[in-house]
């Protein structure tokens, strides 16, 4: 393919701009050091292997970057993956997905985000964008129906999320414009920055951010007016008139409150941890669940490209403390990690440091588990030398830390590094209170209740990550979609609740599998679609025949690539680990007593690579490297 | 005529319309008890006994008190 400096321009295929496919073939490629555009022609087969999203992001990952390069060099790709059924007509897809190998795990990074950016970019004629290099000075790239520019960025440097939209909307002459852009913590390489979407979506964990500031790429403005086809429109429309049909009766929750209503159920469950996992139960919970916060905050409901579900709360406070509705409003992670990992139940304050985070551009778990970490060392004596120390239940304090981390200032520029950088610096003392995984911290469904949960942290190729993952206590008692899923495979009964069972290790595999493939095709993990429906959606996309063993297959492809990035970046079984907090048992509340011990994980893991027929380190066997087609991934000999 | 000895078991929004108590007898399981719950199609739940999450498998005693706790899954943005 022709290559061209910093403009470019390609032309659709007919059937694309017909409608007939739901994908163009076109990955445009952008090398920012030489400013060469280009696009990478790839065929129906690629599409029915990888998908898109994460197996994308994965193929490119494995194909073109050298083992153990520096996340934050120009070697590094930074990977824009629509799936294939993002911008389609069916509800739940308005979703993407950003890879590239993160500053914050040296593992992968690949992290889902919501809203429009995604479909945006596919109606603009590319089914990915994949970016390498490193730019001599700030720039953005601009894309619009097939044509590509990369343009200076000097005036956009150092704004907020906010302040740069606002700036490129009016420069673009276009308030439509999707922009995917990093705010003042990408710049300063924080290495949990988040990439943010139109302000207040992220693709938030493992440092996506941090890559893109390293790169000196500012922005990526989409303008998208064409049409995604589906090859059998009846296939797909079958599935989207199921979930219509059904979304109020199955998704009431995220219709009444959206996730963050869940904030007491999850803390009364005891899968929040509390003061760094310290404490059982939070007095005020209550004051920063939705419930309460709704009448007080709560000044209107967002989506996502094609959600009628409209699960976005957007919050708003006029005051000594002022929070602007355009940043969105806080999820149950945010607010758990922000929330009762710090110790605060000010809703106001929780939804202000919502608000930073999306301003500054961070990932909202890490940045509230690092903080919560730092307040523990504090609490502990371990931390001195510096003018500012955040402790638990002071939210000033929590603002200000957030700041601080965003600037690279005082402790913020240890608190930039991730509690387990901070640990090495300050010694074994601090190491009892890590709650990570490959270095990353955990989000909001403690281990200590959710043991399988703990285990997939463990495994996981992005660190501790709740999406690609098995939550037991959505599959103990039939009900949800995770027991529907698993009755479709010929489970009788569901999972017990604690320890990991083989049989939980089965629902493991098989439900990591699935999660996987969907955030390769890029679908939103609250639509409770069955295997049946993702069957109808895939073929109706692609014009294909696959059926449920192939959805399974797609995602332990992507499973056991993910696992020989690991492998080929230095990783061992010695790294599939939980950190202590996994393992400190509390003496009351809902789960006193209760936590998986380091014996039981490394069994668990055992019976784990067997099931995967992947060896004692967790290696996996040629024979099933064949099986899922990776022949080209087989590590050589020498 | 000795009255009967009881549990308490708690359901509330959004796992069904209104809130609701049941009075349960000792000496069953909750999973036998949780077969007849009607709760909302899509959600799932957890089961908290005195405060303490619980199983199926545990066996009623007088005087316990039994909450259905929904599970929601977690978001970012």
């Amino acid at each position: 393919m022709e290559k061209n400096n910093k403009q470019f321009q390609v032309l659709m295929e007919q059937d694309f701009l017909d409608g007939k496919t739901a994908f163009t073939g076109k990955i445009l490629r952008v090398n920012l050091t030489t400013e060469e555009i280009w696009v990478d022609e790839q065929p129906e087969s690629f599409y029915q292997k990888w998908i898109g999203g994460r197996g994308l992001i994965l193929y490119y990952l494995m194909k073109e970057t050298a083992p153990k390069i520096d996340p934050l060099g120009p070697e590094n790709l930074l990977i824009f993956a629509p799936g294939l059924l993002t911008g389609t007509i069916l509800p739940g897809t308005g979703r993407h997905a950003v890879g590239a190998k993160s500053p914050l795990t040296g593992a992968l990074a690949s992290s889902e985000a919501g809203g429009w950016w995604g479909a945006e970019v596919k109606k603009a004629g590319f089914d990915a964008v994949v970016i390498q290099g490193k730019a001599s000075r700030p720039v953005y790239l601009w894309i619009k129906d097939g044509s590509v520019e990369i343009r200076e960025a000097e005036h956009l440097w150092g704004k907020t999320t906010g302040d740069c939209q606002e700036a490129l909307h009016t420069e673009l002459g276009d308030s439509k414009v999707r922009i995917a852009q990093i705010g003042p913590a990408g710049e300063n390489e924080v290495l949990y920055a988040s990439i943010m979407h139109d302000i207040n979506r992220a693709a938030g964990r493992s440092g996506l951010g941090a890559v893109m500031g390293s790169k000196n790429l500012k922005a990526v403005a989409v303008r998208g007016t064409m049409k995604v086809g589906l090859a059998d429109q009846a296939l797909v429309k079958m599935t989207a008139k199921w979930i219509t049909s059904n979304y109020k009766d199955m998704m009431g929750w995220a219709i009444s409150y959206g996730t963050s209503g869940s904030v007491k159920f999850n803390h009364d469950s005891g899968a929040t941890g509390i003061r760094n996992y310290q404490d059982a139960v939070l007095d005020g919970i209550e004051n920063i669940d939705a419930a309460t916060i709704f009448p007080l905050l709560i000044k209107d409901r967002d989506t996502c490209n094609r959600c009628p579900v409209r699960c976005k709360l957007v919050v708003g406070h006029d005051g000594e403390i002022t929070i602007e509705e355009k940043y969105g409003g806080p999820e149950y992670e945010s607010i758990g990690g922000l929330g009762a990992l710090c110790g605060i139940t000010d809703p106001v304050i929780v939804a202000k440091a919502n608000e930073l985070c999306a301003a500054y551009g961070l990932d909202t778990i890490s940045t509230g588990g690092t903080i919560a970490f730092t307040m523990n060392c504090v609490q502990e004596g371990l931390l001195d030398g510096f003018d500012f120390l955040p402790t638990f239940d002071d939210g000033d304090a929590l603002l200000k830390s957030i700041q601080l981390i965003a600037d690279r200032s005082g402790i913020g520029d240890w608190m930039a590094e991730g509690s387990y950088r901070m640990a090495e610096r300050i010694g074994n003392a601090a190491v009892p209170f890590l709650a990570v995984s490959r270095k990353q911290e955990f989000p909001l469904h403690d281990p200590r209740l959710k043991n399988a949960m703990g285990m997939g942290y463990a495994l996981s190729a992005t660190g501790a990550d709740h999406m690609h993952n098995l939550n037991d206590t959505f599959a103990t008692f039939d009900g949800g979609d995770v027991c529907a899923r698993l009755r479709e495979l010929g489970f009788e009964t569901p999972l017990e609740l604690w320890g990991i069972s083989d049989k939980k290790i089965d629902a493991f595999v098989y439900e990591t599998a699935f999660k996987n493939f969907l955030d390769s095709a890029v679908i939103c993990h609250f639509y409770p679609y069955e295997y049946h429906h993702m069957v109808d959606a895939l073929n109706g996309a692609g014009g294909w025949n696959l059926d449920r063993d192939d959805i399974n297959q797609i995602g332990d492809r992507i499973i056991t690539l993910a696992r020989l990035y690991l492998l080929r970046e230095g990783f061992t079984l010695a790294d599939d680990t939980l950190s202590a907090r996994a393992y400190y048992r509390l003496s009351e509340g809902p789960i006193a007593g209760k936590s998986l011990t380091p014996p039981e994980l490394a069994d668990a893991l055992q019976r784990y690579f067997k099931r995967m027929n992947w060896t004692e380190t967790g290696v996996p066997s040629p024979e099933v490297l064949t099986e899922l087609g990776l022949e080209d991934f087989i590590p050589s000999a020498s | 005529m000795k009255e009967p000895e009881t549990a308490l078991l708690i359901l509330d929004k959004p796992l069904v319309d209104h809130k609701l108590e049941m009075r349960l007898p000792e000496g069953v399981y909750l999973n036998e008890i949780v077969k007849t719950l009607k709760i909302k199609p899509g959600l799932s739940f957890v089961l908290l006994v005195n405060g303490q999450v619980s199983d199926g498998n545990y066996y009623v005693k007088h005087g316990d008190i039994i909450n259905c706790i929904p599970q929601i899954v977690g978001g970012l943005y």
